[in-house]
């Protein structure tokens, strides 16, 4: 009776083992996504707990947020910010100087113009105006983050002109990546928060995500953060056929036309490499790789005639016949 | 006293290894392997369905179907000769209807205004994550 008891137990075991092997756990967390790929419920939920926490304060559309209050004040009115708010803003003021304009924080004017914020986006470009030209250059006027003034020591940022708005969506969520990675470290697995993706304890093979297809065109090993931006995820087609993508560039105030489609940016710090995605992407292949040289980060940029380029490149290696490899920049 | 052949033979009949066990321990050997190979094969294409982050449907990619999200008639999701889009959803921004379809090799659609994660576990399933 014993021994049957022993065979009905291992039976049990060997049907659930298979089965326990789930995939992630998903939630939605700053307008995207978020995966949790670890063990321990405890720590999920504090981790979980600390992303809405982050969301609460760097949400552009939650009205008690850090950034809506400071997209909200008026000129010279000191709005008291929490830590990640005040981090991140320096951090992103530093990365506009360090990419020369190709990357801005204070990009949310244009980024409503061209209706990509979460309550302007349709999708459907017959339902939209292109801008004049004159609109654009007067908005332009508006996305300078020299206009937030950060005071560190009453932890609060003032602004010099009322219509200037901050958008951090563009480091946020590789910022938030890798702050709950940390939490999550001793553990293999990963976190990922809409693509920004950071490994814990063990490198993870990543797949990067295939442009103008559905699943991935390439494979790389990943040790930290590894993040995508590309054309694929919001955008109109013209009636011409033309793509307007929601990667705005702030030196034009059109939608970055730089030939690139899709960039992968690999290296240590969550927030950066999500800022310098989105520089490469305005920037281009040839000064971009320049960008990422100099900041000592990995990448894969892939080109609209589905070239595809590595900078630091590791181990990446394309899986689909649709790219060409075109070797380092 | 027993003799030096009585205890011998007594050991002998009180063997602990009997052909009952031989089975039970060939039935394990046999579930083990079950299990690893299960666990190994590689899988075929599945369709599975999540809302709000919890999986509620799982599909077979091969079986040609509509599938009414909510069942009422505001998300439909086509699958087509191993192939599955959104042909219809009531969503403010489309994306998920605008998404290239999904097929074999895997693959995401994803609705952020319903929550809805529509997702191709693939036959090349070797990466942990797509960015």
């Amino acid at each position: 009776m014993k021994r049957f008891a022993v065979l009905i137990l291992i039976l049990v075991f060997c049907i659930a083992l298979p089965t326990a092997c789930n995939s992630a756990e998903q939630y939605f967390i700053f307008g995207t996504v978020v995966q949790l790929e670890f063990s321990g419920a405890r720590l999920e939920k504090r981790v979980v707990q600390r992303l809405n926490e982050l969301d609460a304060e760097l949400s552009t559309s939650l009205e008690s947020s850090d950034i809506y209050r400071i997209n909200h004040a008026e000129a010279n009115q000191s709005i008291t910010v929490g830590e990640d708010t005040l981090y991140l803003i320096k951090l992103a003021k530093q990365l506009y100087v360090d990419t020369n304009g190709a990357f801005n924080p204070a990009i949310y004017p244009l980024v409503e113009l061209w209706r990509f914020t979460p309550d302007t986006y349709t999708g459907d470009f017959g339902m939209f105006e292109l801008p004049d030209a004159q609109t654009i250059a007067d908005t332009m006027a508006l996305c300078n983050p020299d206009f937030f003034i950060v005071d560190e020591a009453n932890k609060s940022v003032v602004k010099t002109i009322a219509e200037a708005k901050l958008d951090l969506g563009a480091l946020a969520k590789g910022y938030a990546a890798e702050q709950v990675a940390n939490m999550a470290k001793a553990q293999s697995g990963f976190v990922d928060v809409g693509g920004n993706i950071y490994a814990l304890s063990k490198p993870i093979k990543a797949g990067i995500r295939d442009p103008r297809g559905a699943s991935y065109c390439g494979t790389v090993t990943v040790s930290s953060s590894i993040t995508t931006s590309g054309d694929y995820e919001r955008y109109y087609i013209g009636d011409d056929g033309t793509r307007y993508c929601h990667i705005i560039d702030g030196r034009t105030g059109y939608p970055a036309d730089s030939g690139l489609i899709s960039v992968t940016v690999l290296g240590a710090d969550g927030a950066s490499c999500d800022a310098l995605s989105t520089a490469v992407f305005v920037l281009g292949a040839e000064r971009g790789a320049e960008l990422l040289k100099a900041q000592k980060v990995s990448a894969v940029l892939i080109d609209n005639d589905n070239r595809v380029y590595t900078v630091s490149g590791g181990d990446f290696s394309l899986s689909t016949g649709n790219y060409t490899y075109a070797g380092e920049l | 006293m027993k003799t030096a052949v009585e205890r011998i033979n007594s050991i002998r009949n009180s063997r602990p290894f009997r052909w009952g066990d031989l089975l039970i321990v060939v039935i394990i050997i046999v579930l083990i392997a079950l299990t690893v190979w299960m666990a190994l094969k590689p899988q075929g294409s599945s369709l599975e369905i999540y809302v709000d982050g919890e999986k509620k449907y799982s599909y077979d990619l091969e079986q040609n179907r509509t599938i009414d999200l909510f069942d009422d008639g505001n998300y439909l999701i086509k699958v087509e000769n191993g192939e599955v889009s959104v042909t219809y959803s009531d969503c403010e921004n489309q994306d998920c209807v605008h998404s290239a379809p999904i097929s074999r090799e895997g693959g995401t659609i994803v609705c952020l205004p319903k929550k809805v994660v529509i997702k191709v576990v693939g036959e090349q399933a070797d990466v942990a994550v797509v960015t």
